[in-house]
C-alpha cells in the first residue's frame, strides 16, 4: 500500500479506536433528532391552526420552512467548523510534541505524504459527517413538512469547502504551533471571519462602502464563512430572515467558491512545505 | 539494480563539518564521522553534547545548518536510503492505540514491505523480542521495557543495512539488556552497521567495535575497542623489597610511565600502552628486584570517558 494510503487508513483507524467516529455519529444523530423533534412540533402547530390561518397572519409557509431548514444547516455549519478545527488539532502538533512522528518520518516516504494522507483521512471523516448532517436535515424537512430545500447539494458542497479551509488551516498551524495555540488560531480565524461577514452584511443594509470593503477584505483573509453565506443565498427562499441577517441586501460573488478552493489548496501546500522544512 | 556509492564506499555513514544551530545555540559544532560497513559503532558524550541532534540530522529529522553528510552513499534525508535504515528513538513514543502486531504491520507497510514479507516478518520479530504473547495487547498497556522491545522490533523490520539505536536499553531490565546485546551481535554477524548511542558504557564496552567521544558537537576522540584494550594501562608490580634510594627508583621508573608511586612492597604506574610491559619486567629484575607479580589493569571505558570528556560535560 502506498504511503498516502497507509497514512489515510491510519487516520481513519485512529478516529475509530479513539472513539472520534462514534462521537461524531452520536453528535450528528442527536442534532438531527433535535431538529426532527422541533420541526414536528412546529409542523403540528401549523396543522392545528391551518395553513390559511398562517397565511392570514402574514406567514409565508415556504419562507418559514426555508428559514427553519437553513437555520438548522447554519447550526450544523458551526458544528462542522468546530469539528474541522478540533479533530485534526492534535494530529501533527501532538505527534511532533510527543515524538511519535519520528518513527514515521524516518521511513522511506516524503513528509508531504504524511500530511496528505492524514488530511485525506480527515476529509473523509468530515465529508461523511457533513453529508449526514445536510442530508439528514433536508430529508427530515421534506418528510415532516413536504418542503424540499433548493440547492441543497450546493449547501453541502459549501459546508464541505468551509470545512476544508479550516481543516487545512489546522494542519498548517499544527506544523509549527502547539496543540493549544493551534486551536486558538483556528477558532480565532473563524470568529474574525464571522464578524467580518456581519460587518459586510450590515454595510449592504446601510449602504456603507467602507463596511462592505472590510467584509470583503476579511473574506479574502479567511474565506470560509463567506463560502457558507454564498451557498445560503442560493438555498434561502422568500424573505428568509437568516438571509437578511447574514447577507444583508447583497450576496457574495460565486467566485468566492473558486477562491476558497484555491485558498484551501495553497494552505495545504504551505502545511506540507512547513512540515517538510521543520526539525522533528 | 543500479550501483550506489555505498557499494564502493567503505563507509555507511560519513559526515564532514556537520553543524546544527538552534537560534543562537550551537547543538553540533563541527562533526566529522566515518562509520564503516558492518561496524558496531558507539557514539558517546555527556548530556547536551549533541548526540541525539547528530542522529536526527543523519536520519533527516533535523536539517543541518551547514556541512555534508552521506548515509549509505546518498545525501542524508534521501527517502530511498531510508528504506535500508532502522531507528529506535530515544523517547519511544508510538501510536499506543495500536496493538503490538498492528504497530509492526503499520511500520512494515511504511517500509513498503510486501504482504507476504510482513506476514512472515512481524510474528518472527515479536517472538525475537519476547513479545509473542503480547501481540494483540494495545501498546498503551505495555510497560516501558515492552515498548522499547517493540520499538527495537520496528527498527529491524526491513532487514536494515544500518540501525540507529538511541539509548536502546534505558528502559530494560538485565534480561532485556542481554536480549539487545544478543541482537546487536546477530546484526554484526549479518554485516549490519549499528550506530549505538548509550550512556551505559559497560554495554558499549561489550558490544562496540569502535567508539567516538563527542563534546560540544565535535569529535574529541575516536578509538577502537582493541586500542582501548592495548592502551593506557595501570600497572601494579609486587616486589620483595624496595631499594633504599626510593627517589632514584621512582625517577628511573618514570621512563616507563607516569604517576609512579611506591608502597612498601609495591610499585604503581600508568603506562601509555602494554608493549613496554615485558621490558619493564626485565628492567626491574635487572635492578635486582624480586618480582612476584606484575598486574596490568586496563582503563575502563568509563575511566576513559572521564579522562577525555571530563566531569564538567553533562548538563
Amino acid at each position: 500500500m502506498k504511503p498516502i494510503g497507509v497514512m489515510l487508513k491510519l487516520t481513519l483507524r485512529e478516529a475509530a479506536r479513539r472513539k472520534v467516529l462514534w462521537a461524531l455519529l452520536i453528535l450528528s444523530v442527536l442534532f438531527l433528532l433535535l431538529y426532527a423533534l422541533g420541526l414536528s412540533f412546529i409542523q403540528s402547530e401549523i396543522a392545528r391552526f391551518g395553513t390559511r390561518a398562517a397565511s392570514r397572519n402574514g406567514l409565508d409557509l415556504k419562507t418559514a420552512y426555508s428559514f427553519l431548514a437553513t437555520f438548522a444547516l447554519y447550526a450544523a455549519n458551526f458544528l462542522i467548523v468546530m469539528l474541522a478545527v478540533l479533530i485534526p488539532i492534535d494530529t501533527l502538533a501532538g505527534e511532533i510534541g510527543s515524538g511519535t512522528i519520528q518513527s514515521l518520518a524516518v521511513k522511506p516516504l516524503r513528509r508531504s505524504q504524511i500530511v496528505l494522507g492524514k488530511w485525506l483521512g480527515f476529509v473523509i471523516l468530515l465529508g461523511a459527517c457533513t453529508l449526514l448532517l445536510v442530508g439528514g436535515t433536508v430529508a427530515i424537512t421534506a418528510a415532516v413538512t413536504g418542503y424540499m430545500l433548493p440547492n441543497a447539494v450546493l449547501g453541502w458542497g459549501a459546508m464541505m469547502l468551509e470545512a476544508l479551509v479550516f481543516l487545512s488551516i489546522s494542519f498548517l498551524g499544527g506544523t509549527r504551533l502547539s496543540t493549544l495555540a493551534n486551536g486558538v488560531l483556528g477558532f480565532g480565524l473563524f470568529i474574525v471571519a464571522f464578524i467580518g461577514g456581519f460587518i459586510g452584511a450590515f454595510g449592504t443594509l446601510i449602504g456603507s462602502n467602507s463596511a462592505i470593503k472590510i467584509g470583503d477584505l476579511v473574506s479574502l483573509v479567511m474565506p470560509g464563512e463567506m463560502v457558507w453565506r454564498a451557498a445560503l443565498s442560493e438555498m434561502a427562499e422568500g424573505i428568509n430572515p437568516l438571509r437578511y441577517m447574514l447577507l444583508g441586501q447583497g450576496a457574495p460573488d460565486a467566485s468566492i467558491l473558486i477562491y476558497a478552493v484555491a485558498y484551501a489548496a495553497v494552505v495545504l501546500l504551505l502545511a506540507m512545505v512547513s512540515f517538510q522544512r521543520r526539525d522533528l | 539494480m543500479s550501483t550506489t556509492r555505498a557499494d564502493f564506499s567503505p563507509y555507511t555513514i560519513e559526515t564532514a563539518h556537520l553543524r546544527k544551530e538552534y537560534s543562537r545555540k550551537v547543538a553540533v559544532a563541527d562533526l566529522d564521522l566515518q562509520v564503516g560497513q558492518g561496524e558496531v559503532f558507539g557514539f558517546l558524550g555527556p548530556n547536551g553534547a549533541g548526540k541525539t541532534t547528530s542522529i536526527k540530522m543523519l536520519l533527516g529529522l533535523a536539517k543541518p545548518t551547514s556541512g555534508d553528510a552521506q548515509l549509505l552513499g546518498k545525501p542524508i534525508g534521501d527517502p530511498q536510503s531510508r528504506s535500508r535504515v532502522g531507528f529506535l528513538p530515544e523517547h519511544f513514543r508510538f501510536h499506543d492505540w495500536l496493538n503490538g502486531a498492528e504497530f509492526l504491520q503499520l511500520h512494515a507497510q511504511l517500509y513498503g514491505m510486501s504482504e507476504a514479507d510482513r506476514t512472515e516478518r512481524v510474528p518472527a520479530l515479536l517472538k525475537r523480542v519476547g513479545l509473542e504473547e503480547h501481540a494483540s495487547k494495545k501498546l498503551r498497556g505495555y510497560s516501558k521495557g515492552m515498548l522499547q522491545r517493540v520499538g527495537l522490533a520496528q527498527a529491524l523490520l526491513n532487514r536494515p543495512a544500518v540501525v540507529f539505536l538511541d539509548e536502546p536499553t534505558s528502559g530494560l531490565d538485565p534480561i532485556g539488556r542481554i536480549l539487545v546485546r544478543d541482537i546487536i551481535r546477530e546484526l554484526r554477524a549479518e554485516g549490519t552497521t549499528v550506530f549505538l548511542n548509550s550512556h551505559l558504557l559497560s554495554e558499549v564496552e561489550i558490544t562496540c567495535d569502535r567508539v567516538v567521544f563527542i563534546k560540544q558537537g565535535t569529535v574529541v576522540k575516536s578509538i577502537s575497542m582493541k586500542e582501548i584494550e592495548q592502551g593506557i594501562t595501570q600497572v601494579e608490580v609486587r616486589v620483595g623489597a624496595l631499594p633504599a634510594d626510593r627517589a632514584e627508583l621512582q625517577r628511573m621508573l618514570s621512563r616507563f610511565g607516569t604517576d609512579v608511586k611506591l608502597d612498601s612492597d609495591r610499585i604503581h604506574l600508568v603506562m601509555p600502552n602494554q608493549t613496554a610491559l615485558p621490558e619493564l619486567a626485565r628492567w626491574l629484575i635487572g635492578q635486582g628486584l624480586d618480582v612476584y607479580a606484575l598486574t596490568p589493569h586496563h582503563a575502563s571505558l568509563e575511566e576513559m570517558f572521564l579522562q577525555i570528556v571530563g566531569t564538567d560535560g553533562g548538563l
